[in-house]
């Protein structure tokens, strides 16, 4: 390079030609990944945007029926477009409950995933002076990965999800993750820095590594389950620990996967396109390290005011905070960097493409802790706040980052130049706008459904009773959140067709040229090997953090990428098992209630309906400790609930009402039938879609031993009677929701014999079973035990145990 | 400018990746005193909450927030026994009704009308009652559930204020006949309600 010489500073020893080895890049793999990265993200737009739009359908619909637009729009096209969203409902593949997985299984794993590969198979071979060490694996990963996202987006329309957020994929899809994942990309990733031929690891190596090998501790552990057919699973853990698991896996997905390997794109990327020396390299070892470190325990602050033990909530809180500061060193990093270039940014996309990215991280990354602080979250959780905050992530720091990516290296892979600067510069703008009126739009949504749900009058009582009036006065953003959503959309067509015009360019055959380096040497004979004190006449003290500060001892490590990835490893489950332990071992974390009893096996089935549909999407089942929740929906949720409950179902967002305590609430049949075949029959102006393929459709009555029988694997206390009659006690229980039904409406009778097969009544009885052991009569000899469970859920769970 | 460029090149490593250069510039001042204030606020707040024993979590909150308004309910509405005479008084009174009609939406609305004129559960606002006898039935109603199940037993989940409140108020809709779910064979005629004692 230039700058060497002219500064003269270029250290590597002379070699003569015969020790030199010749090598290429495989750009092909590159082009493959880049490729995939760029469909994959228009398919997850697009279903993003289509879920965005079945949140307002039902509003559109009673529009065009008794609304502004039946008076607007002629009748003719008023029916047909109330025709077209009927059929649209009535396709059970299409709901927003089984899209919103696909959607953003698609956008992290299939965009974001593609966009990282693309960019670590560019950088690395680059970096590391080396040829991926088997192109054959390089393929494998890449058709393997194609081939687990080509199975996600059949698997998860269809129901087959363990309903965990961003862990839907079932268990065998699994296995094929984790071998793709860490045997495949891992083994060829750690094998070329091996083989390496520049002696030290760049800061983007490092991320790679962090990623590579974090993301599989994550996804194993989050994903162990016990299998009850080949498609069909249950978690080996439950309620508290199965939501404490879920969100230490899925909070670290978004460091580990949407963090990580894009701050080491960025750390190539960024001075490739900027021609500037990144500014600070002490900055990236601090940052890098704490990060690493600290992103690990805060996974909790997901779930605050839940029924997990206040400690870990503290926990989670404030390794948010602590996380703001390593986080910023990487906005820092990135835009100190461009010191000097900044011209540069007024006329090249790629630069303006990363700066947006860079300035949404350092928003989201404020965000984030701020979003963590637990009274901030009373008021955020379970609101739009939270999906606008992915999406300025997901979007503006991913998506801008992975872009403005494609724009540099698009020319470079395919040898021809970009075919229109001017489309990349719309393509800009459109994601710009695009993603401010997406994220304002939900911003607004969540405050104002947030402050609604919490404002009580003078009297004590809630101001907003009714759930529905605050979604009535969020639906007019929903309008405006697809509108920006679809810009964003159209923004990447443009790239799409600007990056086919470029490949059309093409030379006939690539170029592929070939470079010279030195293999390593078996020891290093550089001249860094050791720190000397720079100082004089101070105390010993003062020269050691000197020594400290020259980060010697680090340039050491960057020289041992094996020694590099166990100080990984240990940072990282060192920080989880601070957490894990105490969360699985310590008995006070989830006091047992006497009157908690497992599901009935109907129950159980009519959950996993509930889970195959994805009601956790929309619905919560967690009542937080909060006044006005408690007014709403009932007394708060306890821990000891949830022991049977494998998965927890304790959504994330509350589209509809929380169901916690469903079964006390509502516990009528014959709403419940009315409500799914129709939701706006019992709740006008509800934005549910209608379900009524739950009555056609016949229950898997034939697989219910089998799922008692995992359940019992999982040490749920079902008896050897319950475990053989499992089916037959199924049936029984299933006629009498009928026969209650019936009773309610006698014009049902006919159809009594039908019905009692269906899910839906196995759905019905699981709703009403919901939050009703609570209030249930214990037996004389268990009654003691329940007192003191009860008193030490409601006042001494929040005592921390750890380190006493 | 001359001087910064010098300093910047001063400051260059000697690091090169594929051209990429790194300065060794020190780590802003104002970050590593904000990442330091982050870690001994963090201590301090940890060392806090953990002695207050549950008082500054959610649940000791929780606990404060019902014992604040469990005292204003019972300075605004007194002491309220379950009896005939409290409900007859409610439903005289608009303000107790107002606020009966909130719990309304909030619990009963989804099953019995957004006015009272039933969808799955009965209408409230003919003459015909199936569960309800006199105006303390309405009350029970409520509190333990009715209908086999069908009707939830509200004890566990509303103050007793409350619950006489909303029964208040389903009690004041007898009579308006809204047009909804029609009387069924079970439903019969009950004495009507007490009227207050004239002062």
């Amino acid at each position: 390079m230039t700058n060497d010489t002219v500064l003269g500073k270029d250290s590597a020893p002379q070699v003569s030609e015969d020790q030199l080895e010749h090598f290429s890049y495989d750009d092909k793999i590159v082009r493959m990944f880049l490729t995939a990265m760029l469909v994959w993200g228009i398919v997850a737009f697009l279903v993003g945007l289509i879920v965005a739009i079945e949140l307002f359908l039902p509003s559109l619909k009673e529009s065009l029926l008794n609304g502004v637009l039946a008076s607007i729009l002629p009748a003719v096209f008023s029916d047909m477009f109330v025709n077209l969203i009927d059929k649209f409902f009535s396709i059970e593949y299409l709901t927003f409950a089984r899209l919103r997985p696909l959607h953003t299984n698609a956008a992290i794993f299939a965009f974001a995933g593609n966009a990282i590969f693309a960019a670590v198979y560019y950088s690395t071979q680059r970096l590391c002076k080396a040829r991926m060490w088997s192109d054959k694996l390089s393929k494998m990963h890449f058709w393997g990965w194609q081939l687990i996202i080509v199975s996600a987006a059949l698997t998860l329309p269809l129901g087959i999800t363990q309903s965990k957020e961003y862990a839907e994929l079932e268990w065998p899809i699994d296995i094929a993750i984790a071998v793709v994942w860490l045997g495949i990309f891992g083994g060829n990733f750690m094998m070329t820095v091996l083989k390496r031929r520049e002696r030290h690891m760049y800061v983007s190596i490092w991320f790679y590594i962090a990623t590579i090998v974090t993301v599989a501790l994550l996804h194993v552990f989050n994903n162990l389950v016990v299998p009850s057919g080949f498609l069909k699973s249950y978690p080996i853990y439950a309620g508290v620990q199965d939501a404490f698991m879920q969100w230490w896996y899925g909070h670290n997905a978004v460091a580990f996967f949407l963090t990580t390997p894009f701050l080491g794109l960025m750390y190539y990327f960024l001075p490739k396109a900027a021609d500037r020396p990144v500014f600070s390299y002490r900055l990236s070892i601090i940052h890098f390290w704490s990060l690493v470190f600290i992103y690990i325990w805060a996974g909790p602050h997901h779930l605050h005011y839940t029924a997990l033990p206040d400690w870990a909530s503290s926990l989670g809180m404030l390794f948010s905070l602590m996380l703001w500061m390593p986080s910023w060193g990487g906005m820092i990093n990135g835009l100190l960097t461009l010191r000097g270039a900044w011209h540069k940014v007024l006329s090249d996309p790629v630069l303006k493409f990363f700066v947006v990215a860079i300035t949404f991280y350092g928003m989201s990354t404020f965000e984030g802790p701020l979003l963590s602080i637990k009274s901030v979250n009373a008021l955020s959780h379970y609101t739009d706040w939270t999906i606008a905050h992915v999406h300025a992530g997901a979007l503006g720091w991913n998506g801008f980052m992975a872009f403005g990516m494609l724009y540099w290296l698009a020319p470079r892979i395919f040898q021809a130049k970009l075919w229109s600067q001017k489309m990349a510069n719309a393509h800009f703008w459109m994601a710009t706008i695009g993603i401010l009126l997406y994220v304002l739009s939900i911003y607004v949504a969540g405050l104002t459904q947030g402050l609604m749900w919490r404002a009580i009058d003078d009297n004590g009582q809630l101001q907003y009773a009714d759930f529905i009036v605050t979604i009535d006065s969020i639906i007019p953003m929903y309008y405006v959140r697809a509108l920006g959503g679809g810009l964003f959309l159209v923004g990447a067509l443009a790239c799409a067709f600007n990056y086919f015009m470029t490949w059309k360019n093409r030379p006939a055959k690539y170029d592929e040229p070939t470079y010279a380096a030195a293999p390593l040497k078996k020891v290093y004979e550089g001249k860094e090997a050791t720190a000397e004190a720079r100082l004089e006449g101070v105390a010993d003290m003062a020269k050691a953090i000197d020594k400290f500060n020259q980060f010697k001892w680090h340039r050491r490590w960057e020289r041992l990428p094996v020694r590099f990835t166990i100080f990984v490893v240990i940072s990282v489950v060192v920080a989880s098992l601070f957490e894990i332990i105490p969360t699985f071992l310590i008995r006070s974390n989830v006091p047992t209630i006497a009157s908690v009893k497992p599901y009935t096996p109907l129950e159980l089935a009519g959950r996993d309906v509930y889970i195959a549909e994805g009601c956790y999407n929309c619905h919560s089942q967690m009542i937080r400790p909060i006044f006005a929740e408690e007014l709403r929906y009932g007394e708060y949720s306890k821990p000891g609930e949830f022991v049977y409950d494998h998965p927890h179902q304790w959504g994330s967002r509350r589209i509809g009402p929380d169901l916690a305590r469903e079964g006390v609430t509502r516990p009528s049949a014959v709403w419940h039938y009315r409500h799914f075949l129709n939701p706006p029959d019992t709740s006008p102006r509800s934005v549910m879609p209608p379900y009524p393929w739950l009555f056609e459709k016949e229950l898997a009555w034939s697989s219910i031993k089998t799922r008692v029988w995992a359940m019992r694997a999982l040490g749920v206390p079902y008896s050897d009677e319950e475990y053989a009659n499992a089916r037959e006690l199924a049936e029984e229980q299933a006629k009498d929701v009928v026969a209650k039904l019936v009773a309610d409406a006698p014009s049902l009778a006919r159809k009594a014999k039908d019905l009692e097969k269906t899910e839906g009544i196995a759905l019905i009885a699981y709703l009403q079973r919901l939050g009703t052991d609570i209030t249930k009569e214990v037996d004389e000899d268990a009654a003691d035990v329940k007192d003191t469970a009860n008193e030490v859920a409601s006042d001494k769970e929040a005592k921390p145990e750890v380190g006493g | 400018m001359a001087d910064d460029k010098k300093k910047d090149i001063d400051n260059l490593t000697d690091h090169n990746y594929d051209g990429i250069m790194e300065y060794d510039n020190p780590l802003p001042g104002w970050w590593v005193w904000l990442f330091w204030g982050t870690i001994v606020f963090s201590i301090i707040y940890f060392f806090i909450v953990t002695m207050a024993q549950g008082e500054l979590s959610p649940h000791g909150q929780l606990r404060r927030e019902k014992a604040h308004w469990a005292k204003v309910k019972l300075d605004k509405l007194g002491e309220m026994e379950p009896s005939e005479a409290t409900l007859v008084r409610l439903m005289h009174e608009p303000e107790m009704l107002d606020q009966g009609r909130s719990l309304y939406v909030g619990k009963c609305a989804v099953c019995h009308g957004q006015n009272g004129e039933g969808i799955v559960g009965p209408n409230m606002t003919d003459e015909k009652y199936r569960n309800v006898k006199d105006l303390m039935g309405i009350f029970e109603v409520v509190k333990n559930g009715a209908g086999n199940g069908s009707m939830p037993a509200w004890k566990t989940q509303m103050m007793e204020p409350d619950m006489l409140m909303v029964s208040a108020y389903v009690a004041s809709l007898r009579g308006k006949n809204l047009p909804g779910k029609s009387v069924e064979d079970a439903d019969v005629d009950i004495a009507p309600w007490p009227q207050p004692e004239k002062k």
